[in-house]
């Protein structure tokens, strides 16, 4: 008989394993294939849209002017048939006739730019049309928002300019964008606003259309552009770093199912140790015919890991097809977080990594007890009874090894990070245990609780006691699918809270910022007339990182190269320029953790370095230490400062903040803008804003309860998406805790015929089976909800430093369900058994 | 007269055809009587004693248990009937794994709601010499022990009836003789009827009535 003949025999020989088997590590590997999909769908989008998105090839850009020389150095790189265009963005208020005001982006052009993608009016309008005139193109939001209509007037800075056409199809839209929507105009119209003064926060960019040129040939020039423009504030960006950029929360939310999908693959994997573990006890007579009968320990274990693969293969293909369904759902979910639709592919490489992630997951997760074969010894047939000789010795456990790797290195891939990936591998393995260890005690205690002791009670628990590997299944199914249930709305209440009311009478209404030095009094006149105070005001000084302790601070390396989204961090971190500030007390939510703060003003004769305080998380990043010494360049003067602490900051207190802080004394008479934040009575809100906007035409405001309220509306949004995927684990763990049901069939048809041969009637022994499922449900999501709860608690107690919410509902709602559904597993599975006459038992082998 | 079949039969339906394996058994087994029911494979004896002990119900015919009918019984008086009158013994043991084995022979018991279930278990587990083992569960048992364990769950509880099915078939004959001994040792102290099915016709021969089956009639 040929091996692929035999194969076949075999796997027809028990076709409800081989059933079991492969539905649960397709339901596993479903997600997984499903986020990889997703993964491709966005890449494969990205790199189509990339050019449109840029509206070039290439940009050099800065928060300066690019000085001439800087253009001349690149334009002598430049293949002769390139061309380039000039383009600013900033930020800016802009009203109608009526008061209302409202933050936009404004995108000033010039030349052929865009050099890609088109840019479409409701009136189909060409972009010269705002090129020769001074007209701009606004979303139609603002219009809404402002109360206009096409063709009215909108008051930019110092000018009233005409809304020539509504936008409605930008392509190198962005997030940023659905926070303030964008004007465009010409560069020329931008002049005559005179928004951009001295210090204004403005991106200067430069656009490149290089034609006829490989990817690869754009790095180049990429690269040779950063040899010849090394100043860490210039940013140089090819069209596919900016598809990468604009698709990072994408990414982000990518990263995050797989995640989530990745339970659903633990849980899979769990249930298949289960059922090949059981069809081995299940099959110790075979394999010991087979010894008998001359085939070796090692033969056996190969022939065994072949069909393992085999039906890891069949999982795989499976969960492929079932992908192909979920894809376009999760791309639906993820459009939220994507300025772009995305387009639905499902990739080569994705289902090469499907079969590949199906074969190994399979056989990895079997090896450990298929190779316990070699401990089984023939002469168990002359046995009048025998079980499998299951040994867990070092040796053995050690087995798990490569499974184990397999899931973490899945967990870091997923997550493209080694902390976060790290993280999770971490805690996934720490709940379950913590599962296990809290919820057998617990089933113990009920065992012994006196008054439950009814006969089906004290059969329930039992059984479930002493059946240690299928309760312990069934724990972690249901217990990690509850947690991740859970955790997710509780870390959204948390974080939705968090942003919608922190510490809720100091949040601030609006962030002022591009205000003048000269303006700070009239500003501050203008709000005591109002009775308003300034919550915190903070100057800002644009500066250059030269060095650190006299090494010169490079700039970063692409971010297309990272591995990791901690590397893509670091880089975009080094690519940045940096802005400083000084103050002498510390803000509320402020501490300091290592060092002191400032105790002093700056002493220019003291012969010491002025201090300088970082944010300890930034400092990481760029590998920066105490006492370090930094050396900047302010507007051509150059400053070293000593590192002599690190500080905590609270984000979300929305109050103007910076990675950086010198002693004060030292900038004072660098030159600078404002950042200022007040907060404002909500019926007078509208009228502030918008007497600002017309006294100080050049300062913008975000309108922080609105910007709150986007926030707010992102997390909810990525929570339910997340919620979807949870689900899913649990539809895993409810499979898991269906395998084990039908797999015990055979061991449930002999012990219930034998309660009812002694004597027990039908309804206690269903009481006790309905029991078992209640218990295991309750314990396992009671544990499951309580673990969602403390890592909610840590979530928010050590990442965003705050009191945690919980809410009740869905924990609740959870149970309800789960309960319902484990009953009615039990009662599908266990129907048929109970029709089955005990007779069975007579003479039955 | 502690039971009684009055044309009892039993068809068995296999697809489209019927398979006649009882054929209007009349039988009477009097209280304190031993009987061995024997026969070739396929005789019917084994049907025979599934249809005795409650487990399933004759296509027609009844049974008398004590003058009453197993046929007007309901479910709950015949689950009755095994939780209380008759104690069973099979040949496979069928022990519940998870279980130990003082847990196993108290079981009867405890379906009955006796308080002093464990004690009586412990007390009838030293009677076939088990008490070193009463903590065991039955993979650490050998055979032999495991069908003592049997022994006690079906005496435990002072049934009226005892049926065992083939006792020693899965058994050493060493080990068979002395499980036989103790079970002939047990029935006579405590008096019980005793319905045994065998093929093996010496340790029929035991008993002191034989009832012999042939294509499910007495013959």
């Amino acid at each position: 008989m040929t091996l692929i003949s035999f194969l076949k025999k075999d796997i027809l020989g028990k076709v409800s394993f081989v059933r079991l088997f492969i539905l649960n590590l397709a339901l596993g590997l479903t997600s997984l294939i499903a986020i990889e999909g997703l993964g491709s769908s966005i890449s494969n989008t990205i790199s189509q849209r990339s050019k449109a998105i840029l509206g070039s090839d290439l940009t050099v850009s800065a928060r300066r002017p690019i000085s001439e020389q800087e253009i001349k150095k690149i334009e002598e790189f430049l293949p002769k048939k390139a061309k380039y265009a000039h383009v600013k963005e900033l930020y800016s208020m802009v009203r109608g006739e009526k008061p209302n005001s409202r933050m936009v982006q404004i995108k000033a052009i010039s030349g052929d730019f865009p050099f890609y993608g088109k840019i479409i009016t409701d009136n189909k309008s060409p972009i010269e049309s705002i090129k020769k005139n001074e007209k701009i193109w606004a979303y139609p939001e603002i219009l809404f928002q402002l109360g206009l209509e096409a063709n009215q007037q909108l008051k930019v800075g110092e000018s009233w300019l005409k809304i020539d056409d509504i936008i409605s199809d930008d392509p190198s839209a962005a997030i940023s964008t659905q926070m303030a929507p964008r004007i465009f105009m010409s560069l020329d119209t931008l002049k005559k606003t005179e928004l951009i003064k001295q210090r204004s926060v403005v991106r200067h960019k430069i656009h490149f259309l290089i034609p006829d040129t490989t990817d690869q040939q754009l790095t180049d020039i990429k690269n040779k552009f950063n040899e010849l423009l090394p100043d860490p504030d210039i940013r140089i960006s090819t069209h596919k770093d900016s598809g990468e950029q604009t698709a990072r929360l994408a990414n982000y939310f990518n990263d995050f199912l797989g995640l989530t999908a990745l339970s659903a693959l633990f849980l899979s994997i769990i249930g298949a140790c289960f059922l090949i573990r059981s069809f081995l006890a299940s099959k110790i007579h075979d394999l010991a015919i087979f010894l008998s009968l001359g085939l070796s320990h090692k033969k056996i274990i190969s022939f065994y890991l072949i069909e393992v693969a085999l039906l890891g293969l069949l999982a795989a293909t499976l969960a492929t097809s079932l992908s192909w369904a979920l894809i376009p759902f999760l791309i639906n979910l993820t459009n939220e977080f994507s300025p772009f639709p995305l387009e639905f592919v499902i990739s080569f490489n994705t289902i090469l990594l499907s079969l590949v992630a199906g074969v190994f997951t399979s056989v990895f997760l079997s090896y450990p007890f298929l190779s316990q074969i070699k401990f089984l010894n023939p002469n168990i047939l002359l046995k009048e009874k025998s079980e499998f000789p299951f040994k867990w010795n070092l040796k053995q456990i050690l087995t798990f090894i490569p499974i184990l790797f397999m899931f973490f290195s899945l967990c870091i891939f997923q997550a493209k990070s080694f902390q976060t990936g790290g993280l999770f591998f971490i805690l996934l393995f720490a709940s379950s245990i913590l599962i296990i260890f809290l919820g057998f005690p617990t089933l113990k205690i009920f065992s012994k609780v006196r008054s439950s002791h009814t006969l089906a009670w004290v059969w329930a628990t039992r059984f479930l006691l002493r059946h240690k590997i299928s309760t312990t299944t069934s724990l972690m199914a249901i217990g990690l699918g509850v947690l991740l249930i859970n955790f997710i709305p509780q870390v959204k209440t948390t974080l939705t809270n968090e942003f919608e009311s922190p510490n809720k009478s100091k949040v601030p209404s609006f962030f002022l910022f591009d205000i003048q030095s000269d303006q700070m009094k009239p500003i501050d006149s203008y709000l005591e007339s109002k009775n308003i105070p300034i919550n915190v005001s903070a100057p800002m000084i644009r500066a250059k990182l030269l060095s650190v302790n006299d090494k010169a601070f490079e700039k970063g390396a692409n971010t297309d190269g990272a591995i990791t989204r901690e590397e893509e961090r670091e880089r975009r971190m080094r690519n940045r320029g940096f802005n400083l500030s000084y103050r002498r007390k510390l803000l509320d939510g402020e501490q300091v953790l290592k060092g002191a703060f400032f105790e002093t003003v700056w002493n220019e004769s003291s012969n010491k370095l002025p201090e300088v305080s970082l944010v300890e998380s930034f400092a990481e990043r760029l590998d920066i230490k105490m006492n370090d010494k930094l050396k900047f360049l302010i507007q051509g003067l150059e400053i070293e400062g000593i590192v002599t602490s690190f500080r905590k900051v609270k984000w979300n207190t929305f109050n103007p903040n910076f990675f950086i802080l010198f002693q004060p004394g030292v900038l004072e008479f660098a030159p600078k803008t404002h950042l200022a934040t007040i907060k404002v009575e909500k019926n007078i809100r509208n009228e502030v804003q918008n007497e600002i906007v017309s006294k100080f035409p050049n300062v913008s405001i975000i309108d922080v309860t609105r910007l709150i309220e986007k926030i707010a509306y992102y997390i909810v949004q990525m929570g339910d998406a997340l919620r979807w995927m949870a689900a899913l684990c649990i539809l895993c763990g409810l499979f898991v805790i269906f395998s084990i049901s039908y797999f015990q069939s055979q061991k449930n048809i002999d012990q219930i015929g034998l309660y009812k041969a002694v004597g027990a009637k039908n309804k206690t022994i269903k009481a006790s089976y309905a029991l078992q499922t209640f218990l295991v449900t309750i314990i396992a999501s009671i544990f499951g909800i309580f673990l969602s709860f403390a890592l909610n608690f840590c979530f928010a107690y050590f990442i965003f430093d705050s009191v945690p919410q919980f809410e009740w509902e869905t924990p609740l709602l959870t149970l309800l369900i789960l309960m319902i559904l484990t009953q009615s597993i039990t009662y599908f599975t266990l129907k048929r058994l109970f029709n089955i006459s005990p007779r069975n038992l007579i003479n039955s082998n | 007269m502690i039971l009684q079949t009055k044309n009892l039969s039993m068809t068995y339906q296999q697809g489209e055809n019927s398979l006649n394996v009882l054929n209007d058994i009349e039988l009477n087994f009097e209280q304190g009587q031993t009987v061995s029911i024997t026969g070739t494979s396929g005789s019917g004896k084994t049907t025979l004693l599934s249809l005795l002990a409650g487990l399933e119900s004759p296509t027609s015919g009844d049974i008398l248990f004590e003058d009453k009918s197993l046929a007007n019984m309901s479910l709950d008086e015949i689950t009755n009937y095994r939780a209380k009158d008759i104690g069973i013994i099979f040949q496979q043991f069928h022990l519940l794994p998870h279980l130990t084995a003082l847990e196993n022979a108290a079981l009867p018991l405890e379906i009955n709601g006796d308080p002093k279930a464990y004690d009586k278990a412990k007390e009838f587990l030293t009677h076939v010499k088990l008490d070193h083992r009463m903590n065991h569960f039955p993979n650490q048992l050998s055979g032999g022990e495991c069908q003592r364990v049997a022994i006690a769950r079906a005496f435990v509880h002072s049934p009226k009836i005892i049926f065992a099915d083939e006792p020693t078939g899965n058994l050493d004959q060493g080990t068979s003789n002395q499980i036989m001994e103790l079970l002939f040792n047990l029935i006579d102290q405590y008096k019980m009827t005793f319905i045994l099915v065998t093929h093996d016709l010496d340790l029929a021969a035991r008993c002191g009535n034989t009832v012999h089956l042939s294509a499910g009639k007495v013959q």
